[in-house]
């Protein structure tokens, strides 16, 4: 998740970008919604492995579908603050659409969605974790190879472009793979909020580097890293019982946004 | 047909084909290289227009641009970033991005796969660090650098990216009098010694009968180039001037 919010972030060079801001992860959730709620497909899920191929094809789609959304609006307005009220708008939708589908679904399947959408990393087993890794890993990978391309972007469209970078070309394999990272792990541990806009904002303040490829790893360390603490806050705050994890995200991670954005001099 | 001119622009109608918007008529111009040339016309005359379609970002209406006798339309965004640098108006920072990363990234094409420069070409970086008088400055980000320091930044990043063009889009604007009275010597340094065609819009009038070798001039929507050294008694010139200068 930070690794899709640098990338982000990086392309639509605002700080405040990040996949749970700008609707991508509301776009894999209201997927997901219509795939686990709707009685249509819910024979399918039961099976194991093939429900759950379901699940993160879906989940992809809804993420690369409310990016693609984005995108096509940012090529009408240049400005970056407007299309993050867009991205707040979308995410508006995929959530009003959301609640529909949870209105009209039964109490048993609801439960289970509602308490997937607080995010939980104790969904997935040790094998499921393992797939997720790897995927994980696999995108990391290629983006770490993307390297040059993000360090140019940082200079904005027209730099970049003189600079010898395909801009319209690049974008387009930023935003796949930053869909897919995100449809990936909202499919597995449901949408996790904050991590994706605080870390990089972290990262950058803490390692003090404008070299993409840096970045990238610190922030998938820092991100594993908070995450794990959140996941063990939540564990134990509060005995045997298991506080959702997106509730600790926030907490911890807007005030971290806050004091960093007026900490830092530059962003 | 062979042709010392860097730049040749044949018949070519300048401005937006989506509002029909022509906003340089009929144009045809050659500029040799080793030439700093002042970019002058009032305010929406097409001065930005004319460097955004040279730069390849805006597609002309009608007409050819040639560079070094091939097209435009020929040469690939690899190709012309090895033609032609850009300095902009609009001003980058964040990310943590430092006065030397911005002139670095001149390099960044050249660079290894993971944007890691070798020793070599740290050394020529740091050369035109030093030439530019930027010692001081290198380590500051981009937002902590003044306005006047910002444009040598970028101006060092043109050099460093090494083309025969270099377009600067107002580099004068914000400066206060020596900056500029700076600017313009070191790019008429560069282009003098480097051997480069360097195209710089301003509305420092002053400045470009100093410095500049060829000027052009926009007005009514037509381009006329003038050799310095004739300008002061060209129609658009005096025009342009309100005949104050």
């Amino acid at each position: 998740m930070p690794i899709a919010g640098l990338i982000l972030q990086v392309i639509f060079r605002n700080p405040l970008a990040g996949p749970y801001v700008l609707g991508v992860s509301s776009g894999a959730g209201l997927m997901l919604a219509l795939v686990t709620l709707t009685p249509l497909t819910l024979l399918n899920i039961q099976t194991p492995f093939f429900g759950k191929s379901i699940i993160v094809f879906a989940s992809i789609t809804g993420s690369i579908m409310a990016t693609v959304l984005i995108l096509l609006i940012s090529k009408k307005i240049k400005s970056n603050v407007l299309l993050l009220l867009v991205g707040i708008m979308i995410a508006q939708i995929c959530g009003a659409l959301q609640s529909v589908l949870e209105f009209l679904s039964n109490p048993s399947n609801l439960k289970n969605f509602i308490v997937f959408n607080m995010g939980n990393l104790s969904l997935c087993n040790l094998n499921e974790s393992l797939i997720l890794l790897g995927l994980i890993l696999l995108c990391l990978i290629i983006l770490l190879f993307y390297t040059k391309t993000l360090n140019a972007f940082l200079f904005g469209e027209k730099y970049a472009t003189n600079l010898g970078f395909n801009y319209t070309k690049n974008r387009f394999t930023f935003i796949l793979i930053t869909s897919i990272i995100t449809g990936i792990i909202t499919a597995f541990c449901g949408p996790i909020a904050f991590i994706g806009i605080a870390i990089p904002i972290l990262s950058r303040w803490l390692i003090n580097t404008s070299h993409q490829g840096v970045q990238i790893i610190s922030s998938a360390m820092l991100g594993c890293t908070l995450l794990l603490l959140c996941d063990l806050i939540s564990h134990n705050i509060i005995k045997n019982s298991l506080v959702p994890i997106n509730t600790i995200t926030s907490i911890v991670g807007a005030p971290i946004v806050i004091t960093l954005l007026f900490k830092s001099k530059t962003w | 047909m062979v042709n010392s001119n860097i730049i040749q622009i044949i018949d070519a109608n300048f401005g937006y084909t989506k509002h029909d918007k022509v906003i340089i008529k009929n144009c045809n111009l050659s500029i040799p290289t080793n030439n700093l040339i002042g970019l002058i016309g009032i305010n929406g005359s097409g001065k930005s227009t004319f460097l955004k379609t040279l730069s390849g970002f805006l597609p002309l209406i009608s007409g050819d641009i040639l560079f070094k006798n091939k097209s435009i339309y020929n040469y690939s965004i690899q190709d012309l970033s090895n033609l032609i640098s850009i300095t902009l108006t609009e001003k980058i920072s964040g990310f943590n991005l430092t006065c030397y990363d911005a002139i670095a990234s001149g390099l960044l094409k050249e660079s290894n796969l993971f944007g890691n420069l070798n020793e070599e070409q740290k050394e020529k970086i740091n050369s035109i660090i030093k030439n530019l008088n930027l010692v001081e400055v290198k380590d500051l980000l981009l937002n902590e650098l003044s306005d006047g320091m910002y444009q040598k930044t970028m101006i060092a990043k043109s050099v460093v990216q090494n083309t025969p063009i270099m377009l600067l889009d107002e580099p004068t604007a914000f400066l206060d009098f020596s900056s500029k009275h700076e600017l313009f010597k070191n790019l008429s340094k560069i282009a003098t010694e480097s051997n480069k065609c360097i195209i710089v819009s301003t509305h420092e009038l002053d400045f470009v009968l100093k410095y500049c070798s060829l000027v052009i001039i926009l007005a009514n929507n037509t381009l006329n180039s003038v050799p310095a050294n004739q300008v002061l008694n060209h129609k658009d010139f005096i025009q342009l001037t309100g005949g104050f200068l």
